[in-house]
């Protein structure tokens, strides 16, 4: 059976279990998918008109070159997705998760590229769409549930269940204006978690309530995949990704730039994080330099000093950027020196993108100060010798004091950064470090 | 073995397949009927909820300028040919009144209907065209609850306005004028959606149009006063609709009927227009 539809969708069904046919393990196929988008208001809805025209007039969707102000948000990405499979999709804001996760649900249409889905598609996009505040919870869950692809028996056969998750309890029957942000979303999730589809796509919607309720949702979701559910999930919220997906897609400017084992995904894309972090710093530090003299931090002065460069090694001094935990970490900093001092000082703040400050050392606490010579480049070293840090990617900023201790020659962030990667199945700690600990029973 | 769905996203237009377009966003809607049942009953208690007189102010608005009217008639501040008494003036207003609002409620409820599902419509995929159902339902639900305001007047005026079974094809006329503001509205939406400028005109046109439409004044004949009729898509079946229950000669029946076998092609075409704009709409305009 075959039809046409909305978005160029072409729609045709199959017999099988939806589960188990041979050679169909996948369970969407994304090809060498594009989509752009205009970032001059009067400009996009001109070209909206005009795309409206030409499909009227069967000229087909513009593939051209792309127009004034427009730029491309997905770039020729391409990836499957198994059945059973839990995917992450990662990417700093703008990257084009979302929009990916709209062409999947079949809201926006690829410019190019095709994307094929075999299965029902259910969408925890926004929580409580649909939700009107004057009506009751309940009256709410009937109509949700309908928007949803309930049926009216469905939802009554499943309602019992809906009200227990949400936790909402006797509010059910108040209106939902009545509701906190928090309940509201409560039970738009237990609706929304109630469906029963083949493919789940989930946007940004487990930050929902109160921290017991949104480990209740990720266990929830745990049990969907453990029974065969596919889930594509963008989140932010790092630390639970590991615990429900097993791969990872990492999206950067629009284009994939890594997809696999999901704790090298997220190394890599708390690496980019840290990247944008430190180039956004450097920006607005240089805007700081250009619009303000008085900063919320202190300036660096004009004492001749300036960190160049700044590298990891491993104890070994060779170049590296990838490490285990416990391993042994060297940071090589270049110094440019205009003049000779003596005394001078080095704060090195070892940062994570999700976590920030880790730890904060300073070389005074070691009594250890560096000298530079007029002219010269000095080149210092700090060792570390067991790295505790988990998987997930780090770097440092680094401060460099004079004599004088509120004297700052110079301060950089997002310096040297590097991954701790221990490789699939042997990472045995969550958080952020992996302390030495031993256990004892007493009795 | 339950049969499972394959669907393919392209940028290929649907338009390409005009037929089974067509087949598609009427099995889809059919299908998914009880989300308009749904939707529609939520819409309507939504709507008066929060109300003391509920669903009279469907009847106010017809009522109170239907006063003014025959207040300005029977000052003579407007004056016009024809020989009707003061009620049955006060009744010719009144139906031409509730054929209007029902009518231009019709051409603009598509697009506020957009601009009001639009969060909706960007996060869950669901027939597009449910929005547009529910509106038609909302539509005729309220111009038939504004129609039953005319029956205390036909009571109240039987020695001037004689009971005909003709009255009973008055809904049918109505509905014939909700379809065609309907498929205006559609028509209108998608640019509308784009440019605010649609929105504004249709508040400055209402006014005008209503001027240029047999509402308060009766039909004008000769040239060139009747190019309101000919030239105006709402004036055959308004004029219809009220002379089923004036009891009038209908002189434009036939010219209604030929406007709907008209407006019926102009409605498809809206709704394949409506299918194909809503992701280039979603896509530029986003959530609200």
């Amino acid at each position: 059976m075959n039809s046409q539809g909305q978005s160029g969708q072409q729609a045709k069904l199959a017999m099988g279990s939806g589960r188990d046919e041979p050679g169909t393990d996948s369970l969407i196929e994304v090809k060498n998918v594009s989509k752009t988008y205009c970032r001059n208001l009067q400009k996009s809805l001109r070209y909206g008109v005009q795309d409206i025209w030409r499909e009227l007039t069967f000229r087909g969707s513009y593939r051209g070159e792309l127009r004034g102000e427009e730029f491309t948000a997905v770039d020729d990405v391409s990836f499957q997705v198994q059945k059973g499979e839990c995917v992450a999709l990662l990417g700093p804001n703008g990257a084009g998760k979302s929009t990916m996760l709209k062409m999947v649900n079949g809201i926006l249409r690829p410019n190019s590229g095709s994307i094929k889905i075999r299965g029902r598609v259910g969408a925890l996009i926004e929580l409580g769409t649909g939700f009107n505040p004057i009506l009751t919870g309940r009256e709410n869950v009937f109509v949700n549930a309908s928007v949803l692809g309930f049926s009216r028996t469905e939802t009554e056969e499943k309602f019992e269940n809906i009200l227990e998750f949400s936790e909402i309890g006797e509010f059910i029957d108040a209106p939902v204006h009545t509701y906190s942000s928090g309940m509201r979303m409560r039970l738009g999730f237990s609706v929304a978690s109630h469906l029963a589809p083949d493919l789940l796509l989930i946007d940004e919607v487990l930050a929902v309530g109160d921290l017991g309720f949104r480990l209740k949702c990720f266990e929830h979701l745990r049990m969907k995949v453990a029974s065969g559910v596919s889930v594509i999930l963008v989140s932010h919220i790092i630390a639970m990704i590991p615990r429900l997906c097993t791969r990872a897609i990492v999206f950067h400017q629009g284009k994939i730039a890594f997809d696999g084992e999901v704790m090298e995904g997220v190394a890599r894309y708390q690496k980019i994080l840290g990247l944008e972090k430190g180039r956004k710093a450097l920006a607005s530090s240089l805007e700081d330099d250009l619009d303000s003299p008085l900063g919320g931090e202190p300036r660096p002065q004009s004492g001749g000093l300036q960190i160049l460069d700044a590298r990891t090694l491993t104890t070994g001094g060779v170049e590296e950027e990838t490490f285990q935990t416990h391993a042994g970490l060297v940071l090589e900093l270049r110094i440019s020196a205009g003049l000779s001092l003596a005394d001078c000082r080095l704060v090195v703040t070892l940062q994570s993108p999700l976590s920030g400050d880790i730890s904060i050392l300073s070389s005074l606490k070691s009594k250890f100060f560096v000298k530079t010579d007029r002219d010269s480049e000095s080149v210092v070293r700090m060792s570390i010798d067991d790295l505790p840090l988990v998987d997930g990617a780090y770097s440092f900023r680094v401060a460099l004091y004079g004599e004088n201790r509120s004297q700052l020659l110079d301060t950089q962030s997002a310096l040297a950064p590097f991954q701790i990667l221990n490789g699939r199945g042997k990472s045995v700690t969550r958080g952020v470090v992996e302390l030495s600990h031993r256990w004892q029973q007493m009795q | 073995m339950k049969p499972i769905e394959e669907i393919v996203y392209t940028p290929e237009p649907p338009l390409y397949h005009p037929g089974g377009l067509l087949k598609k966003i009427f099995s889809e809607n059919w299908d998914r009927r009880e989300l308009c049942g749904r939707l529609f009953i939520r819409n309507i208690s939504v709507q008066y909820r929060q109300t003391l007189l509920g669903l009279t102010w469907l009847f106010l608005p017809a009522i109170a300028s239907s006063m003014v009217w025959l207040f300005l008639q029977s000052f003579r501040v407007i004056q016009f040919k024809g020989d009707y008494t003061s009620g049955q003036y006060l009744l010719f207003v009144l139906i031409g009144m509730v054929l209007w609002q029902s009518f231009f409620e019709a051409v603009t409820k598509p697009l506020a209907a957009f601009q009001q599902n639009r969060t909706m419509l960007l996060k869950i995929n669901f027939p597009r065209e449910v929005v547009i159902v529910v509106s038609a339902m909302e539509v005729v639900f309220n111009g038939l609850v504004r129609s039953v305001v005319i029956i205390p007047f036909l009571v109240y005026l039987q020695q001037d306005v004689a009971w005909t079974l003709a009255m009973l094809f008055f809904p049918l006329a109505l509905i014939a004028l909700i379809i065609t503001g309907l498929a205006i509205g559609i028509c209108l939406m998608p640019v509308g959606a784009l440019y605010q400028d649609v929105g504004r005109t249709l508040i400055i046109i209402s006014p005008i149009w209503m001027i240029l439409t047999p509402v308060i004044y009766p039909v004008p004949t000769g040239f060139p006063a009747n190019l309101l009729i000919y030239c105006n898509p709402a004036s055959p079946m308004l004029i219809t609709g009220r002379e089923l229950i004036m009891g009038g000669e209908l002189i434009y029946l036939s010219f209604a009927m030929l406007s709907l076998l008209g407006v019926l092609p102009l409605l498809v075409f809206s709704l394949i227009l409506y299918r194909i704009s809503i992701p280039i709409l979603l896509e530029r305009v986003g959530a609200s």
